[in-house]
């Protein structure tokens, strides 16, 4: 067996596997490769997942094309409790000494890998846009700083396991052929673990009547310089010319409530897509906004400041009113 | 209740788009970027604030920062905070958030010793320039207290003995509803609570207010675990991506623009669906 293993944190939906773990298993093919071709040395890649999962997670596990599954299981582990899951973790940790851990920037990923850095004491790097392996072998994690403008290398020399965090949507998944993965049950020590401390009471779940953001093909995304409600509705109108289309918002947009649902909101708080068409009208582009359409397909920008930044991030530069331009384009579209 | 704030000075958020790496000495030009409050951390402080007007009690912030970080927590201080903590030391400086959670952890600690427990310790979910998030759950375990981040709003309290908050935290699919036994740790986002504006009067009795210094000597902490040599994450080279693009201008009158920009957007391979109203 190899003596490096990369672990994937798998995040059980309802059971069904959040996307994030076949982005993470792509990048870990990545990782592997490189190691391979430096020493020879191919590591495991494992898939962990935690909370008693059923029977059709576990398979859409084996195979992923993960080597090994580790399903952690104890009756203390049926309702989400960060820190009885963390704790859980930890300790299969401990067991079997990982070479690298990765996680989605998730709420439960966002918890449970600083946590495991306290109890395992190593390093943890947050949002990773890229993860690779140089040519001595170390493990380099790219991370964001000051909205996405600068990106400084982290590594975590001296320390195991080297735990990272990405953001979901922003790797691309990709399928690979089912090693048909040993399934290698774990059962942490929780007996004497209080489990009081926190109590999941309720899950409030979001109603989507539309595409998510992260799903569509073609976004129509406003900011603040949409300026009130009545023209916000425009880019409703815009997109419902489009198929696989969503609305997408910035910050502002959603503190001034043209957009209600905060999960449409782009970059570094909110959503990573990658869309075939990007519209952004009103939006300034700041980098907190910007850093979160990178790999879409094509932008298209709309703004009354000639000199506004997101021009530069864009492909076709339209200088002028949101307003105007977007009621023509519709006109223009209605014509299809 | 004693509440905890946990406040970082960071360099404006407005100011992010000019900041550039020298080429030569590969350092980082803040064109200077004036330093603000983190603004999830002024969230946090009025939350702290609310929670003391409902039910008593007191609001220390805290910030580990270089001595100039003294202005920012005097800004805190005028909201209405009673008292304020800087950790301040060059040995502190070049933290990873596992030393930093440790140095505020002692710092906090410390400041028990004289004042009492806190019953809550409520950081930013984010800050704006590193913005890992992982400073307050590392900060509530290593105090060993529950903790929570992504926290969007505090929906009651329960203040008896032991007391308990019910909180909502942000997550893909919506909310969360949590109970929380303190003491805790949360990690809230701008969500959380509008900030209040800081009177004129707020400014000249945030000067009476206590403020403590405490550099090494006074925190006496495990050297090991402070800095940059207590950083298990090492910085290395940093460099600024290349998101550009070509920015091709279209220029005329709505009608012509709207027609050249369909010939594009066609041509990028997107579905049309004639008449429109597909999303309703
Ligand atoms: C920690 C942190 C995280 C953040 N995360 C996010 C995030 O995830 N997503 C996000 O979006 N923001 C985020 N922000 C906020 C971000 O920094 C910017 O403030 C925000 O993106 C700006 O939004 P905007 O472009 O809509 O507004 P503004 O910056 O106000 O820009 C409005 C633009 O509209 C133009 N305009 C005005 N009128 C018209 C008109 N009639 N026609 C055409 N153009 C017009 C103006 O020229 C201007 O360029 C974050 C900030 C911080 C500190
Ligand atoms: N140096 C610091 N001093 C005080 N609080 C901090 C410091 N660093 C981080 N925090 C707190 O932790 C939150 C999250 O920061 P971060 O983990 O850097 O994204 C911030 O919003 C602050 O509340």
């Amino acid at each position: 067996m190899s003596d490096r293993e990369i672990f994937i944190f798998a995040e059980n939906d309802c059971g069904s596997i959040g996307s994030v773990y076949f982005e993470l298993l792509a990048k870990a093919y990545e990782i592997n490769k490189a190691y391979t071709s430096l020493d020879g040395a191919p590591a495991r890649i494992c898939a962990v997942t935690v909370g008693n999962a059923d029977e059709n997670a576990i398979k859409s596990l084996a195979d992923s094309g993960a080597d090994a599954v580790y399903s952690i299981r104890h009756s203390k582990l049926g309702v989400y409790n960060p820190a009885v899951y963390s704790e859980a973790v930890a300790q299969l940790c401990k067991k079997e000494k990982p070479f690298i851990f990765l996680f989605g920037s998730t709420a439960m990923g966002t918890e449970i890998a600083p946590t495991l850095g306290v109890k395992l004491h190593t390093g943890v790097s947050a949002h990773c846009v890229d993860l690779r392996v140089d040519d001595d072998g170390a493990f380099v994690q790219d991370v964001p700083a000051f909205g996405g403008k600068v990106i400084g290398e982290i590594l975590t020399p001296d320390t195991l396991p080297q735990i990272a965090t990405v953001k979901p949507g922003l790797f691309q998944s990709a399928g690979f052929e089912s090693k048909d993965a040993e399934i290698i049950e774990f059962t942490p020590d929780l007996n004497d673990f209080a489990t009081d401390g926190i109590v999941l009471k309720d899950v409030h779940i979001k109603e989507h009547d539309s595409l998510p953001v992260e799903k569509a093909e073609v976004i129509i995304c406003g900011g603040f310089g949409m300026g009130c409600d009545e023209n916000w509705e425009l880019l409703e109108k815009v997109a419902g010319y489009f198929e696989h289309s969503a609305v997408g918002c910035t910050r502002p947009a959603l503190d001034e409530n043209w957009a209600d649902d905060d999960g449409s909101m782009i970059g570094t708080s909110g959503k990573t897509v990658r869309p075939k068409l990007y519209i952004g009208a009103g939006i300034s582009g700041a980098m907190h906004h910007v850093c979160g359409i990178s790999d879409a397909g094509l932008i298209i920008s709309i703004n009354k400041d000639e000199n506004a930044d997101i021009f530069k991030v864009s492909d076709i530069k339209v200088a002028g009113d949101a307003v105007k331009i977007l009621t023509a384009l519709e006109a223009r579209l209605s014509q299809e | 209740m004693n509440i905890g704030v946990l406040v970082k000075p960071v360099p404006d958020p407005e100011q992010y788009n000019s900041i550039t790496i020298d080429p030569e000495t590969k350092r980082l030009d803040r064109a200077g970027a004036p330093s603000i409050v983190n603004p999830a951390d002024k969230s946090a402080v009025e939350a702290a604030l609310q929670l003391k007007e409902q039910i008593g009690g007191t609001v220390t912030v805290f910030a580990m920062a270089p001595p100039d970080g003294r202005e920012k927590l005097m800004e805190v201080l005028a909201m209405g905070a009673d008292e304020a903590v800087l950790a301040s030391d060059r040995a502190f400086g070049g933290a990873d958030t596992l030393a930093t959670s440790y140095t505020l952890v002692k710092a906090i600690r410390k400041k028990e010793e004289v004042s009492g427990p806190f019953d809550l310790i409520i950081a930013g979910n984010e800050s704006a320039d590193g913005a890992t998030g992982h400073v307050p759950t590392q900060v509530g375990e290593q105090l060993g207290y529950n903790h929570l981040s992504s926290i969007t709003k505090i929906i009651s309290v329960d203040d008896t003995n032991p007391a308990f908050l019910t909180v909502l935290q942000k997550y893909e699919n919506g909310r969360n509803e949590f109970i929380i036994k303190l003491p805790a740790v949360l990690g809230v986002t701008r969500d959380i609570s509008k900030p209040r504006y800081t009177s004129a009067m707020g400014v000249i009795r945030a000067k009476k207010k206590p403020f403590e210094i405490y550099d090494c000597e006074t925190l006496e902490p495990d050297m090991s675990r402070i800095g940059v040599d207590g950083s298990p994450t090492k910085a290395g080279a940093i460099f600024t991506p290349d998101t550009g693009r070509k920015s091709e201008e279209i220029k005329g009158r709505p009608e012509e623009i709207a027609e050249e920009l369909l010939k594009r957007i066609k041509a990028s391979g997107v579905g049309i669906v004639s008449g429109g109203g597909c999303r309703e």
